[in-house]
């Protein structure tokens, strides 16, 4: 941002261009402004302008502080101070170029945010699923009241009639199976949709009794379909959807579920709309396609309504025949499909609860079951790294055991600390007493153990040696200590101590002395170390840093009185 | 002081009647307004210069709960007085 300074000059020339005065009188009128305000001031109120702000007097107090070049403090006098805090409609408009910023929770949002960006994900297809059911179950509702007034439209055409619809059936399947290399996908699954519908014809038009079981059964099963008015156009939607998917095989199952009842919402509607004259269209639609096979077809078809009570085998087995015959896979498709469509009527119902349902279940499993693979795949890595890392630890344990009962002190020590370090694991794992206890007895036993191992082994000079070199803590304090594992390196700052250290890496103030001996190459006088040395931190026998043991403790000082009097 | 007293003061310094001491300030405050949202520096001699400083965003941690939280950048309205009216002002205290 340029910082352009106006001068009260401008500003007199602005006003008075503004308000309509003459330059002289803006001035004026300033001064006269300015110096009200001034006054106020000095009376200590506190002058407020409209749409502008509010001036205050303020009394800075003195305060203390040095002279840079000299050093000498100084104190710098107190003075009045004139504040002025705009109002909020001018730092509104003065803040407007970044007024479209807002404050931003930094911690808050790592965690919620996360998690409102994994929900979305996570029941992103459950929403889609469920608007899918939901249109679903519209275009559904809305096929049965059409299907509804098909009923209607169908129970008033008469026997004579129904037998003309059965004999488009016939048509639409010879000429169909004919020609069905000429036909495309669309007009396949119109003309499945018209056997459906015929299919349907045939079963109110039949007598009781004249056909098998099975088609009694569906009769009756439509009936109640009828009084529901759900189940018709069900029947098309899911005898669609299959066909429909015989004949793509199409992976998005959603959208070919909404195609396919679209499709079959606009055949039940193209059906409704003429239901009576349903099947001069069907005629109509065959003669669209072909227009040779049709007159073959109507001379079959003559003879086959003579004798309309055996229409439906008629159909079965020519389209077993076409089955049969069939090489290309449209035709196998519809074959298929009839049969299926067929064979689903019956089973209505169960189909019905069969197919839907899982339909909108299945994704919301799907996803669980996702979830809960990954759940256990990633349990099952983190046991077998936990796994390894601990047969790792054990392994290399051991191998300190064996690379390390060679007999010297110092490797003795640092088992010995390894070991303490491992039980420590465990002692700090179960937070109990014992373990503690048990850190203390379990080395013992462990050299114990060694050293019979090494009696076996090794010759009574080495046995000798090696009972020697075992530390207790009367040993590990009178002896010798050598530092060759280090923790860490702290640099000394001013004003930080030994002990400090040493309190914060051991535990006690008095443990100093470790670290000074360690140090000793570096540090000259323990009491005054100079800032930026950095001290190596000893990795020390657990046992001899016990802050509760008074022997330790006395040992330190004991140290202590030794370096502290030697320097002295 | 608030506006009406501060107006009452004018007009009577500058001889001007109250409503055209009114129509003058309001004046004054839109140009100063419009200058400041400029983003331009207003100063006046013997008595101060009104100045937009940008105040750059910075992180705040709540003294209880840890909370971070990024303040954005803002403009604000700064007022520095003259060294003529703080000699003025502490005259005057002196005085007192």
């Amino acid at each position: 941002m340029t910082k352009e300074k106006v001068s009260s000059q401008e500003i007199i020339d602005l006003l008075a261009e503004r308000a309509n005065v003459s330059k002289k009188a803006a001035e004026e009128f300033l001064r006269s402004m300015f110096g009200t305000v001034e006054e106020a001031l000095i009376k200590g109120e506190i002058v407020k302008i409209k749409g502008f702000g509010a001036f205050k007097l303020n009394w800075n107090a003195p305060r203390k502080s040095v002279n840079v070049q000299t050093g000498e403090e100084i104190i710098l006098p107190g003075y009045p101070k004139v504040t002025f805090s705009p109002e909020s409609q001018l730092k509104e408009a003065v803040n407007e170029p970044f007024a479209h910023l807002e404050a931003v929770v930094l911690d808050a949002e790592n965690q919620p945010v996360v998690d409102a960006n994994e929900e979305p994900e996570a029941f992103e297809p459950l929403k889609i699923f469920t608007e899918q059911a939901a249109e679903i179950k519209d275009i559904l509702s809305e096929i049965s009241a059409l299907s509804n007034s098909d009923d209607s439209g169908k129970a008033e055409i008469e026997n004579s009639e129904t037998e003309k619809d059965v004999v488009p059936v016939d048509e639409d399947q010879q000429s169909a199976n004919v020609e069905q290399s000429l036909m495309q996908v669309d007009t396949v699954v119109a003309g499945l949709q018209d056997d459906e519908e015929d299919d349907d014809d045939n079963i109110n038009a039949e007598p009781e009794g004249t056909e098998s079981s099975k088609e009694k059964v569906v009769e009756s099963e439509e009936d109640t379909f009828k009084a529901e008015s759900v189940t018709d156009e069900q029947n098309g939607g899911e005898q669609v959807t299959e066909e429909v998917a015989s004949v793509n095989n199409a992976i998005d199952d959603v959208a070919e579920e909404q195609s396919s009842v679209s499709a079959a919402d606009e055949n039940i509607s193209n059906s409704q709309n003429i239901p009576e004259e349903e099947v001069v269209e069907n005629k109509e639609d065959d003669g669209c396609v072909n227009a040779e096979p049709e007159i073959e077809n109507k001379e079959k078809s003559d003879v086959i309504t003579e004798q309309p009570v055996e229409d439906t085998p008629d159909e079965k087995g020519e389209a077993e025949k076409v089955t049969d015959s069939s090489k290309k896979e449209d035709k196998e498709s519809k074959a298929d499909s009839n049969e299926v469509s067929k064979k689903i009527i019956p089973t209505n119902k169960t189909v019905l609860s069969i197919n839907l349902k899982p339909f909108l279940t299945n994704p919301h499993k799907k996803f669980r079951k996702k979830m809960n693979f990954w759940l256990v795949l990633l349990i099952v890595i983190l046991s077998i790294i936990i796994g390894f890392a601990l047969t790792y630890y054990l392994s290399s344990a051991t191998r300190c055991w064996v690379k390390y009962d060679v007999f010297s002190y110092e490797h003795r020590m640092n088992l010995k600390q390894h070991w303490t370090g491992f039980t420590g694991l465990f002692a700090a794992d179960k937070k109990t007493a014992t373990p503690v206890l048990m850190k203390k007895q379990e080395p013992v036993k462990a050299e114990k153990k060694i050293v019979e191992t090494t009696k076996t082994d090794t010759t009574g000079v080495v046995e000798k040696k090696m009972t020697e070199s075992i530390p207790t803590l009367q040993q590990l304090l009178d002896g010798p200590r050598t530092y060759t594992e280090f923790v860490g390196t702290e640099e000394v700052k001013p004003g930080s101590m030994l002990t400090v250290i040493s309190e914060r890496y051991y535990g006690l103030r008095d443990f100093w002395v470790y670290i000074y001996e360690a140090n000793k190459s570096i540090i000259k006088d323990p009491d005054k170390i100079p800032s930026g040395t950095i001290v190596k931190i000893p990795k020390l026998d657990k046992r001899l840093i016990d802050k509760n043991n008074q022997q330790c403790v006395d040992k330190a000082k004991e140290l202590r009185d030794l370096y502290v009097g030697k320097k002295q | 002081m608030n506006h009406k007293e501060l107006v009452a003061g004018i007009a009577t310094k500058a001889n001007l009647s109250k409503a055209e001491t009114e129509r003058m300030l309001d004046a004054v405050v839109s140009v100063l307004s419009d200058e400041l949202i400029d983003g331009k520096t207003v100063g006046f001699q013997s008595f101060g210069a009104f100045e937009v400083r940008k105040k750059e965003e910075r992180l705040s941690v709540h003294p209880s709960t840890q909370i971070r939280t990024l303040i954005p950048p803002k403009l604000v309205v700064n007022f520095k007085q003259s060294n003529i009216l703080k000699e003025k002002l502490k005259e005057n205290s002196r005085n007192d």
